[in-house]
């Protein structure tokens, strides 16, 4: 898995569970209101994720560059979520956590990944 | 009658964006391709596709520049990089046309003339339109900024609907959320790709600093900007010349990374210098390094120092604005971003229309409103195909050619034109989005092919063997953009069904204007 690719897959994921914690978009997806206990943990959860996508960044391409990375991959996730989820709703939640948890599985047995 | 904030708010973001828009949109997309100006300028090159890596000869390079510029006092040659195997060479001489060549490695000979990449470049820092180029992209610019500032006063449920895109629900509302997802999603890029803009050419656009600072001298402004010290001509020519090769060998062995460019100057004094200055490309700023050599026998001088801060922070601005820092992926990035932007300007001039579209109807094809129509069409269909129409023309044109580079340039205007006529043609009775959008995604797809049939060696198969990513990559984008540019064509049929299908139930449409309508619709 390339750097890339991860950053892009887990700033979906952060996109992907900050959209589900707005009540309209929960309605959307699930058909019932969410708890507020569970709105709050979407919102943290997306939080931590990108949180935790610009440290790797930054750790991996210094501040400056890791920065611009995060960033760019944080707005390009953002239209993909967006464009994807009115069309295949199910599928656009199916890719955050699929696609979040391959990154995961290469950060822990590729520790230092190629850029392409 | 009493205007609110957000009214005129809304009124400056409708003007001032519609008017810049279609400048806007052909910064915006020669900018995106811009992201790949070396790539496509190697594409456009097939002398440099069969070379062998080593050895580079600068000192030929040289030479041949020199018989360019005989009078020339500074030359700047830039060595091959991972990104373009060809030397640059570059003269800047006060009164004369500047010089801007390619030259083969090996033998420093000049290589077939063409545009290259850079076109996309200049158009979108000039519009290839010079000085005044200059300003009228600055004034764009600026009135983006504008636009954006306003964009966001002006939405008044920037949060609330920071997710919402509905492409079903037709007409105005699916164009202006998707303005609204381009435009809030990538407004971090847009915020910071227009500002850095305007910043790069500050000392053009706000030359007033300048002009105090250092009472209008402006040779005076840019050497406190070099931090070189000055130095003493000697009177008489120098004995020879270093040879460059070892000068450019010992300066990437100092720097510990990639040289951007050599600089000889005073290359008819004793006093000659060559400076090296570093790439940085791991770096947002760019390098900052200078090593100074001896012009006459190679010896390494010093190190010029570095250069103060705030032209350091100015290098940053300008550098997140260039990207030549962190590799091939962060330039797909900023492609991808910038046909966001694309897309946002696209379906701005469409929400402004749509908006309008009762008057529109009312004022029929001779007015303001079919001015815009037709200039949509022209730009937004246009460009594209103009831009694909100049890869084509690039490999259809014979490399010995007299002026083929200005026939390059030519002929991407000439098809832009050949847009523009079309759709002014067309407007009334065809369907010039479709026509022109099926255009260039045949041209687009065909393109891998005609590539195969007029440089056999430099095909897709041909280049996957070779694992040259380079070239395949460009075949391969060519091709998938096809594909996209065939569902646009698709797609820019079926918004006139809807409206058709509205006409039905509207019932304020079976006004007495309903005779013309079926030439209104034609869009």
């Amino acid at each position: 898995m390339t750097m890339w690719l991860i950053l892009l897959t887990l700033n979906y994921l952060s996109w992907a569970l900050l959209c589900l914690a707005v009540a309209r978009h929960h309605r959307q997806h699930f058909g019932v209101e969410a708890s507020p206990r569970r709105v709050h943990l979407l919102r943290l959860g997306g939080w931590l994720t990108t949180l935790f996508a610009w440290v790797i960044s930054v750790r991996w391409r210094g501040w400056d560059i890791g920065s611009v990375d995060w960033c760019a991959s944080w707005m390009l996730a953002a239209i993909a979520w967006v464009l994807l989820q009115p069309y295949r709703p199910r599928f656009a939640r199916w890719l955050a956590f699929v696609g979040a948890a391959a990154s995961v599985f290469a950060l822990i047995f590729y520790p230092s990944p190629t850029l392409f | 009658m009493r205007t609110t904030f957000v009214q005129s708010m809304a009124w400056l973001h409708s003007w001032a964006g519609l008017i810049v828009s279609w400048v806007l949109f052909a910064i915006f997309l020669g900018g995106t391709l811009a992201c790949f100006d070396k790539e496509l300028d190697y594409w456009m090159r097939p002398a440099l596709h069969q070379l062998a890596p080593r050895p580079i000869s600068m000192d030929a390079a040289a030479a041949t520049l020199r018989g360019m510029a005989p009078h020339a006092e500074t030359l700047y040659l830039r060595p091959p990089s991972a990104r373009d195997p060809s030397i640059h060479g570059f003269v800047f001489e006060p009164g004369k046309p500047y010089i801007d060549v390619a030259l083969n490695p090996r033998d420093g000979k000049l290589l077939p003339a063409t545009v290259g990449g850079n076109f996309f470049f200049v158009l979108h820092y000039n519009l290839q339109a010079g000085t005044l180029g200059v300003y009228l992209v600055g004034l764009a610019g600026m009135l983006m900024l504008l636009a954006l500032i306003s964009g966001v006063i002006i939405h008044r449920r920037v949060f609330k609907d920071f997710f919402v895109f509905r492409p079903q629900a037709g007409g105005q509302r699916a164009w202006l959320d998707g303005h609204n997802l381009t435009g809030v999603l990538g407004l971090p890029f847009h915020l910071m790709i227009a500002y850095t803009g305007v910043i790069i050419m500050m000392s053009s656009y706000m030359s007033a600093g300048v002009q105090i600072g250092y009472h209008g001298d402006l040779a005076s402004y840019y050497s406190a900007l070099s931090g070189a010290p000055p130095t003493v001509a000697q009177h008489q020519p120098p004995a020879h010349l270093a040879s460059l090769d070892p000068i450019l060998r010992d300066a990437v062995q100092r720097l510990g990374g990639p040289v951007q460019s050599l600089e000889i100057e005073r290359i008819h004094d004793a006093s000659t210098t060559v400076t090296a200055l570093s790439a940085g490309n791991n770096q947002v700023a760019g390098g900052q390094r200078s090593l100074v050599y001896d012009g006459i026998y190679g010896r390494f001088k010093g190190e010029d120092s570095a250069p103060p801060t705030a032209y350091r922070t100015y290098q940053f601005l300008s550098g997140l604005h260039r990207v030549q820092f962190g590799g091939t992926a962060i330039r797909w990035l900023y492609f991808l971003l910038g046909t966001a932007g694309c897309v946002m300007l696209a379906t701005a001039v469409q929400v402004w229309i749509e908006k309008r579209s009762r008057q529109a109807e009312a004022a029929g094809l001779r007015s303001g409103y079919g001015l815009v129509r037709a200039l949509n069409i022209a730009v937004i269909t246009g460009m594209p195909l103009a831009s694909v129409a100049l890869l084509w023309t690039n490999r259809l044109l014979p490399d010995d050619l007299v002026g083929r580079a200005s026939i390059e340039a030519q002929s991407f205007c000439a098809i832009w034109l050949f847009a523009a006529i079309w759709t002014v043609l067309r407007l009334r009775r065809g369907k010039p989005w479709r026509e022109l959008f099926g255009m260039t995604a045949a041209l687009l797809l065909a393109l891998p092919l005609m590539n195969a049939v007029t440089e056999p060696h430099s095909s897709l198969p041909a280049s996957i063997v070779d694992h040259d990513w380079v070239l395949a990559s460009i075949d391969a984008t060519a091709f998938a953009l096809g594909i996209g540019f065939a569902w646009l064509a698709w797609l820019s049929t079926r918004p006139r069904r809807r409206a058709k299908r509205n006409a039905r139930v509207d019932p304020l449409k079976s006004s007495p204007s309903k005779a013309d309508r079926p030439l209104e619709e034609s869009t």
